[in-house]
């Protein structure tokens, strides 16, 4: 089936080709081809097998009947006590089908007749031994027909009828013959209105296994079928409809249904269903050609939700239709032909409207449910126009109403948009999954590389901070204090014990930088015992006593190298200044813990306190301040406060306090 | 300081820079109670030098045909009765400890003067160390990680091994900056006998460390014999 790929090049592959992939039509194509088959094969096979003898020729004589009213109430009673003889001389020969037109102009109460029908024939036809006779009518229309066997009733199965009802007939020989015989005889008798008119069928004869098939098939298909349609379609219409209660934000599954239950009621009346009286019969009627328009209004509005093109003259034509033939349905104004005519037209042109409405859109929007929804209502239309000819003894009324199966693929097309929509809309969500689940991978993917970045800037961020600290360091220090001693010793004024002690202390320092690297791990405690390890000696060689206390303090979180470092140099400063000036004999060095009262001092604080016993300075002096003020700008920088008391000739007691949480910045 | 009349102490050096190997070699001549064996200038000499069993071996860390760790290790494997002291610019607990853990039992600063300097070896020959507050804050972790993990293997530790409640006592009050002598006050002891607990100590940390490297080498035997 694949189409010539020319080696000239890739040729484009011819529409119905490219509509042949879609699943769905793959699927109503096999359907329908499916029903076609059988239906085919059954009649060809069932008229290949039965050896039917199939009469074309009949009798008939035409006898009016006198009616007061003109009922079928009256024909029925007529019908029921039929003449004892009818005159040889009306009888006429014709040939079957047998077709009485409708007579518009034999209105009123005399137009009631009864055809009667004998069939020379059927005594032509050998009856064997042992073989029963059946005799079948396929179609009869127009009104209550009753049936003599060998000059006895048949029993006729069908007790209801309606004028415009068509049915079959068959009629069984009453017993199997012991010997051959020669046929049987028949009288039928057909009431119908002149008005309306009638029809009967060519008449068959054979066995029950000859004609069993065919009587069966007819049934089937004339009887059985349209309400096995008329079931799937409400099943269905019930499955759409709860899919609608799930959703009702989508009207579409709601307007399935209803276009189903519209023809189910159409199709009413291809059944023998009818209302419990006749009474009602007038609105069961109305209602039975309304529903059809009903239908098609449906079916309007579940097209209008595929396209996105809304034709403004439909919209306000189809109701207005529609609302007119049921208004002119209702059984409350007086028959009137003209009237029915208008009925029959305006239902007509709905159906017309919406038909040619659709197949436009679908073949302007290029949308495959439209098409295949539009050609299934051509279709229908076309077993419509069918099924009027048939019904007007046009065409030969032995063949099958097609219109009440008509339905199946217009209703399969509808499914068949809504479970594309299904489909497409799984498919979207999956596709849409499969997104979410590619962005959120590459999302988290991206937070990752940023992580890293991040931790990286940090890192480096950290060092950098070091490094600048420490060259600051080194610079004012080690740096200066080198440089200044080089000059001194170039210009020869510096004696080698005054280099020594620059070279001393600039080792000191440096040992002072490496300290505060080394692992102190918060401990205010290790880091006063290191100072003290280092400049003890110092206070020794001084000839300074020195008495240490410290006490459990807790760690200081804000106690990092750049912090130690700066701590040490105030510390070195208060023991160098009491080592400078001071002359003192005793220093104490005092650590403690003091709890914090208050949020404010959460953790409480670190408390050192350095005193001697020296000579004290006058803290108004101006050297004195300058000190001070830089002690006091360094423990303000590392969130803590220091406090000096001091007097000439009383000592000196330094007070450094340090907050244990993170420090306060002023 | 020593008996009269006992043998001189012999003392090694082994330092590359020339001023300080010259000016300590100076000081331990001037002092009577020790006498120079000889001073190396690298690896390779001092190796020479070291099989003549000296009493004291002082040695600097960068050496310029090595590291000076592994003379450390050949003194205290070869001389149990050697008494090995690093030579280090600045104290720093890594170089330190690192020395201690080949078999170090002392430490000294390059810029101690002369005096100092013969004053530590004679400490360090009567049977103390000496030791800063941040080396003593890392003896204790290192000890208590090793007792844990003892506990942990479940193997029976020896009172030799880990740490004594006095030796305790002893590197927390170092590490709050308490000086020998207040430590020796508060523990009723003598100072000389606080010296001598942390050269315990030191030894201890010594032989741990090559416990947990035989322990090693028999586990990654084990796994490579597997």
């Amino acid at each position: 089936m694949r189409s010539e790929a020319g080696s000239a090049g890739e040729r484009i592959p011819p529409r119905w080709f490219t509509l042949m992939r879609c699943w769905g039509a793959r699927v109503m194509v096999l359907l329908g081809a499916t029903l076609a088959a059988f239906v085919l094969g059954s009649v060809l096979f069932g008229t290949a097998l039965s050896p039917v003898t199939t009469l074309q020729q009949a009798e008939r004589c035409l006898l009016p009947v006198p009616s007061a009213k003109g009922t079928t109430d009256e024909l029925l009673e007529a019908l029921a006590n039929p003449p004892e003889v009818i005159d040889e001389s009306c009888w006429r020969a014709v040939a079957l089908p047998d077709v009485s037109p409708p007579d518009p102009g034999a209105s009123g109460i005399a137009s009631l007749t009864i055809a009667w029908y004998r069939f020379p024939g059927l005594a032509a036809i050998p009856r064997p031994a042992g073989e029963r006779l059946w005799m079948f009518l396929p179609r009869i229309v127009g009104g209550p027909a009753f049936a003599w066997v060998e000059g006895q009733a048949a029993p006729d199965e069908s007790q209801r009828y309606y004028i415009t009802s068509s049915r079959s007939m068959t009629v069984r020989a009453p017993g199997v013959p012991q010997v051959a015989t020669q046929g049987t005889t028949l009288l039928l008798a057909i009431g119908y209105d002149r008005e309306y008119g009638y029809s009967i069928s060519r008449l068959k004869a054979g066995t029950p296994e000859a004609l069993g098939y065919e009587i069966s098939l007819r049934r089937f298909l004339r009887e059985e079928l349209p309400v096995v349609s008329n079931f799937v379609l409400l099943s269905l219409g019930a499955l759409f409809f709860m899919f609608w209660l799930a959703r009702r934000q989508e009207a579409t599954h709601l307007l399935l249904p209803l276009a189903g239950i519209a023809w189910a009621i159409f199709n009413l009346r291809y059944s023998n269903v009818g209302p419990p009286d006749s009474n009602w019969y007038a609105w069961y009627d109305a209602a039975l050609r309304a529903a059809i328009n009903w239908g098609m209004w449906l079916i309007y509005l579940f097209v209008l939700r595929f396209d996105s093109y809304r034709s403004r003259t439909l919209e306000w034509l189809l109701p207005v239709l529609v609302l007119l033939v049921t208004a002119a349905q209702l059984p409350i104004y007086p028959a009137s032909d003209y009237l029915d005519g208008v009925v029959r037209l305006a239902s007509a042109l709905t159906g017309v409207a919406v038909t040619a409405y659709i197949t436009w859109r679908a073949w302007a929007s290029g949308r495959v449910e439209l098409k295949w929804i539009s050609a299934s209502l051509i279709f229908s239309s076309a077993c419509g126009v069918h099924d009027v000819l048939m019904q007007g003894r046009v065409i030969d009324p032995e063949g099958f109403y097609w219109l009440p199966l008509s339905i199946l693929p217009v209703y399969g097309s509808m499914m068949y948009a809504l479970l594309r929509r299904y489909v497409a809309a799984i498919n979207a969500a999956e596709r849409f999954n499969d997104d979410l689940k590619r962005q959120l991978a590459d999302q988290s993917h991206q937070l990752q590389l940023q992580h890293q970045r991040l931790r990286l800037a940090e890192n480096q961020q950290v060092l950098l901070e070091e490094r600048e600290r420490l060259m600051g360091d080194m610079h004012d220090g080690l740096g200066s204090a080198l440089t200044s001693t080089l000059v001194a010793v170039e210009q020869g004024t510096l004696r080698p014990e005054q280099i020594a002690a620059v070279l001393r202390d600039c080792v000191e320092d440096l040992r002072m930088v490496i300290d505060s690297l080394e692992p102190i791990g918060h401990d205010l405690e290790l880091l006063l015992a290191t100072i003290r390890h280092r400049l003890g000696s110092r206070l020794a060689a001084a000839g300074i006593e020195l008495q240490w206390h410290t006490s459990d303090v807790p760690r200081l979180e804000w106690l990092e190298s750049p912090q130690a470092l700066q701590l040490m140099r105030i510390v070195q400063e208060i023991l160098a200044n009491i080592v400078k000036h001071a002359r003192a004999r005793h220093v104490a060095i005092n650590v403690r813990h003091e709890a914090g009262a208050g949020i404010a001092t959460a953790g409480g604080e670190a408390v050192v306190v350095i005193s001697d016993d020296g000579a004290g300075f006058d803290a108004r002096s101006v050297r004195a301040g300058r000190g001070l003020r830089n002690l006091r700008s360094r423990s303000e920088l590392l969130g803590g406060s220091i406090r000096i008391d001091s007097r000439p000739g009383a000592g000196t007691r330094v007070e450094l306090r340090l907050p244990v949480r993170s420090p306060r910045r002023r | 300081m020593s008996e009269p009349g006992a043998k001189p102490c012999s003392v090694l050096i082994v330092e590359d820079d020339d001023n300080f190997r010259a000016a300590f070699a100076a000081a331990i001549e001037r002092a009577s109670e020790l006498t120079l064996l000889g001073a190396a200038a690298d690896l390779r000499g001092g190796r020479d030098l070291l099989r003549r069993q000296p009493d004291v071996l002082l040695v600097d860390l960068q050496l310029p045909d090595g590291n000076g760790t592994e003379l450390i290790r050949e003194a205290t494997r070869d001389n149990p009765d050697c008494d090995v002291m690093v030579v280090t610019v600045f104290g720093d607990e890594r170089h330190v400890l690192q020395s201690i853990e080949a078999g170090a039992t002392g430490y000294l600063l390059k810029d101690l003067p002369a005096e100092e300097l013969v004053r530590e070896i004679h400490v360090l020959r009567a049977g103390g160390s000496p030791i800063s507050p941040v080396i003593a804050r890392q003896l204790l972790s290192r000890f208590a990680v090793a007792g844990h993990l003892r506990a942990e293997a479940a193997t029976a530790a020896s009172s030799d091994d880990a740490l004594s409640p006095q030796e305790e006592r002893v590197l927390t009050l170092t590490a709050k900056g308490y000086s020998y002598d207040e430590i020796a006050g508060l523990m009723q002891l003598s100072r000389h006998t606080v010296q001598t607990y942390v050269k315990r100590m030191y030894r201890k940390l010594h032989v741990n460390s090559k416990l947990d490297a035989v322990a090693e080498a028999r586990r990654r035997r084990l796994i490579h014999e597997e």
